[in-house]
């Protein structure tokens, strides 16, 4: 591992959490790192995996919602 | 894209949560709408999670938002540009609090409700059993499931509950390296998971 990246920078890369600046030197890392390459491939093919998953409440659970919404009043401040 | 919403014009990719509330606290009821659809997969994904049933996690769900709802018109909602942790840590809360109740796990379910021990024993099924998608999220969702419990739950707050690094340090109480170490641990035990356990959900 390149001694100014971090196993964590890589990890907030990958979730767009680094500046450009940062962008830039992970970037540069990667070039010439196999082991940096290798990890950040295994951690982007296991984010591919999770973003399968996607779960939707029952249309039911947002129609009481909106009557929630609707229905009450509002309490004055 | 632009819409008539509720009686004024508003671009969904535009508007913040903040002018949502606003607008919504003011009277136009469409705005609470919009926010329960803007994070409405986001949530339940990270509640179905956790809890494993369909039923419970839409109770969890039902009741986050019910949570939200009132707490705008008590008028004790107080704006720091940070609705979205404040909606997961209520989600998070209520789903401790259901094992706090209950002091056991829940029946499991599959997301379309049906029992979990109708189904294939997950251990059984092998590559050729392993076609459809439902399947697939099945065998993912258990081994998400067999992560230690901080890695699981650093796991789901980032990536389905879609919070940073930071927000997670600040809602769970552990510094912002402890929370990227998890996530890091977390992905590295997933992947040895898939490839042991399962390696069909390789694309």
């Amino acid at each position: 591992m390149d001694s100014k990246i971090t196993q964590e920078d890589l990890i907030r890369f990958i979730y767009q959490e680094t500046s450009q600046e940062e962008n830039f030197k992970i970037l540069h890392a990667i070039e010439g790192q196999i082991e940096l390459r290798e990890e950040l491939s295994l951690l982007l093919s296991t984010l591919d995996l999770l973003n399968d998953l996607k779960y939707e409440p029952n249309e039911t659970i947002l129609k009481i919602l909106n009557e929630e919404a609707s229905s009450s009043s509002f309490e004055m401040s | 894209m632009l819409r008539k919403e509720g009686g004024f014009i508003m671009n969904r990719q535009q508007i913040s949560d903040q002018d949502l509330i606003l607008h919504y606290i003011a009277g136009n009821d469409a705005c609470m709408e919009m926010l329960v659809k803007r994070y409405k997969t986001n949530v339940y994904t990270a509640i179905y999670l956790v809890v494993h049933d369909t039923y419970i996690a839409e109770d969890i769900f039902q009741e986050t938002f019910i949570k939200v709802i009132r707490t705008f018109k008590s008028g004790k909602y107080e704006e720091s540009g940070k609705f979205k942790p404040w909606l997961m840590r209520i989600a998070r809360n209520l789903a401790i609090d259901y094992y706090r109740k209950t002091k056991k796990m829940p029946k499991l379910t599959s997301h379309d409700g049906e029992d979990i021990f109708e189904m294939l024993n997950f251990h059984e099924k092998s590559v050729e059993d392993v076609i459809s998608q439902n399947d697939r999220d099945y065998v993912l969702r258990n081994l998400i499931k067999e992560l230690p419990d901080e890695q699981k739950e650093v796991l789901i707050l980032r990536h389905y509950g879609d919070l940073s690094f930071k927000e997670i340090s600040d809602l769970t109480g552990v510094s912002i390296n402890t929370a990227l170490g998890r996530m890091r641990y977390a992905l590295i035990n997933l992947r040895k998971l898939v490839d042991k356990k399962a390696p069909h959900l390789n694309k």
